[in-house]
């Protein structure tokens, strides 16, 4: 398994995951609907998650694949928050367009 | 580096000594939760528990911080000194602070208090275990908990504007805590391990550009200039409680964090970083400063003038050595008890409340902020600004540039400073806006008793600290010659 992944050179991952993370990026900064944002900040985590085990599958040393699981469950914690917390703006405004979010300054 | 479970365990085991601080804060935070689950919610004993633990814990760890030799535990994974125990107790002792402004402020629904409360503990676990880690993944996870917590207690204001603050807070928090997953990849990809070690020196970009990404996660924490666009937003929604929360506990955390990483750079990568944070440092503090001046809204005034005193932290960490360290350790304490005490005050003019008693305090702390004579401030202050004048390094413009901008925006800052005590005794006790719809969740006059000694509590250190600085300056300087 581990020979299968390290066939392909680690630049490769590297770049792969970088386009991941801007993607995540320009989707965090160009959507306007609160849950495509945290669609799109997942994106960002999950193309970390892709880069740590992959520098871990080629040094082999399994200390970052542990990292990615706490990755992965602290993620999921931000999340549920944030979807929480839209649930109560949706109750405010019947909405959930990140455009309605105006009562402060931006 | 690489080390068996058994030998991890094993390691534990013998060390476990040295954890009971933590472990007894994680049995206490159970504890609270099963009263919280059973016992009445508008019961005292919230309160008390909460301001026990804090006061023991301070106590705890600013007694034997002395005796503590730098040690690291749990195969290098947490460490123990004594610099680490004085921020483990200053961070106790800010929470203990924050008690009579979560008291004076109930919100809408008096319930769900003693859960703020709860919250607060975990973000004080979640402290302890941040400043003392050693490896990336307690940093990490220490640090998303704080996160965690701080996005949950804006919402217990329960008012539109709040959980809007919460959800560009929860955003901007996600998105700095990317980037510093990011740098960690990067960092773990050139070292080959997760160990953040005491000595870390790189001599390729991909490492450089690693710490750098790294640094935006505890930018994010003390609002320095990239990522200070949340501050004022998250402010003006939340209550005068959780914003002091925010701008002092977070802040200490952030600026903790931040030394202990840039105490253990070395080379190349030091005089790199060094320079990002002094330049990073006037953009700050010109934003702060220049957005302060104008400000209408108290609230985001408060924000904009926390933005500053983080752009002043920032250029003094860019020339921190171990020798000046006494003056950024006596700036934060004086900054603790002046922001608290600031907050107080506006809290108690927003409630109606305000008295001679309480226009003369916010008038004192914020003096003390602006740093101007008969007050501690002043004291930090010079210090800070000398241990700029003295520090030379090598592109000569940038940090005479930053000495040049931190004298201007501290002359800046005593204009905005001074302005809203002078116009709030000049115009009858009124400031220039005060949201008249967060009124409703305001807690009814209180004892005056009560006022008078939280007021105490505020005001003394920053006038006594003035006039025998000697009380904690001597613990200061025991504790620097510890560090190595």
């Amino acid at each position: 398994m581990n020979s299968l992944i390290t066939q392909i050179p680690l630049n490769h991952y590297i770049f792969l995951s970088f386009a991941i993370f801007t993607i995540g990026i320009i989707g965090v900064l160009t959507r306007r609907n609160a849950i495509v944002v945290f669609m799109s900040i997942e994106l960002m985590l999950n193309s970390v998650n892709l880069l740590l085990t992959a520098f871990s599958a080629y040094k082999s040393d399994p200390n970052a694949q542990v990292f990615v699981f706490f990755i992965m469950a602290v993620a999921a914690a931000e999340v549920a928050i944030g979807l929480a917390i839209i649930v109560l703006i949706y109750r405010n405004t019947r909405s959930i367009d990140i455009n309605v979010l105006n009562k402060l300054k931006w | 580096m690489n080390i068996s479970p058994k030998e991890f365990l094993s390691s534990l085991g013998a060390d476990i000594i040295f954890l009971y601080p933590e472990i007894f804060l994680s049995l206490i935070i159970l504890l609270y939760t099963i009263l919280y689950l059973f016992l009445d919610r508008k019961s005292p004993v919230f309160e008390f528990l909460f301001l026990a633990i804090t006061i023991g814990f301070s106590g705890y760890f600013f007694s034997t911080s002395m005796n503590q030799v730098l040690k690291t535990i749990a195969a290098g994974t947490f460490e123990i000194s004594p610099i680490n125990s004085f921020w483990k107790a200053l961070l106790a002792l800010t929470l203990a602070l924050g008690i009579p402004l979560f008291k004076a402020e109930k919100s809408h629904s008096n319930e769900k208090y003693p859960l703020q409360y709860l919250f607060m503990l975990t973000m004080l676990l979640a402290g302890f275990i941040t400043i003392s880690a050693r490896h990336w993944l307690l940093f990490f996870v220490g640090l998303e908990t704080i996160s965690i917590c701080s996005y949950l207690i804006i919402n217990f204001y329960f008012t539109a504007k709040a959980h809007e603050s919460a959800l560009k807070y929860i955003l901007f928090g996600i998105l700095a805590s990317c980037l510093m997953l990011w740098g960690i990849s990067y960092i773990y990809g050139a070292n080959g391990h997760l160990y953040i070690l005491k000595e870390n020196n790189c001599n390729t970009l991909f490492c450089r550009l690693g710490y750098l990404f790294c640094l935006s996660g505890l930018l994010f924490k003390v609002t320095a200039f990239p990522f200070h666009i949340w501050f004022a937003d998250v402010l003006e929604g939340a209550s005068y409680a959780v914003g002091a929360l925010l701008s002092i506990f977070t802040k200490i955390i952030g600026f903790a964090l931040l030394y202990n990483l840039l105490s253990s750079f070395s080379g190349v990568l030091a005089q790199d970083t060094r320079l990002i944070l002094a330049i990073l440092g006037i953009i700050t503090l010109v934003i702060g400063n220049f957005s302060a001046i104008k400000e209408q809204n108290t609230k985001r005034f408060l924000a904009y003038s926390g933005i500053a005193q983080t752009g002043l932290l920032i250029a003094f960490l860019a020339c921190s050595t171990p020798s000046n360290l006494g003056a950024f350790i006596f700036y934060l304490i004086i900054y603790t008890f002046s922001v608290w005490g600031m907050f107080y005050f506006f809290q108690r003019h927003e409630n109606k409340e305000s008295t001679l008693l309480s226009s003369i305090g916010l008038l004192l702390s914020m003096v003390s902020l602006a740093g101007l004579p008969p007050l501690a401030g002043f004291l930090a202050k010079i210090q800070v600004l000398l241990g700029i004048w003295a520090y030379e390094a090598t592109p000569v413009y940038v940090f005479k540039t930053l000495l040049v901008i931190v004298l201007i925006s501290t002359l800046v800052s005593f204009y905005y400073y001074l302005r809203l005590p002078i116009s709030y005794i000049k115009n009858n006790l009124s400031l220039p806006s005060i949201s008249k719809e967060n009124k409703d969740f305001l807690a009814p006059t209180q004892n005056d008793i009560y006022f008078k000694l939280s007021s105490l509590i505020f005001i003394l250190p920053i006038l006594l600290l003035f006039l025998v600085p000697n009380l904690i300056n001597d613990y200061i300087s025991q504790i620097i010659t510890t560090i190595p």
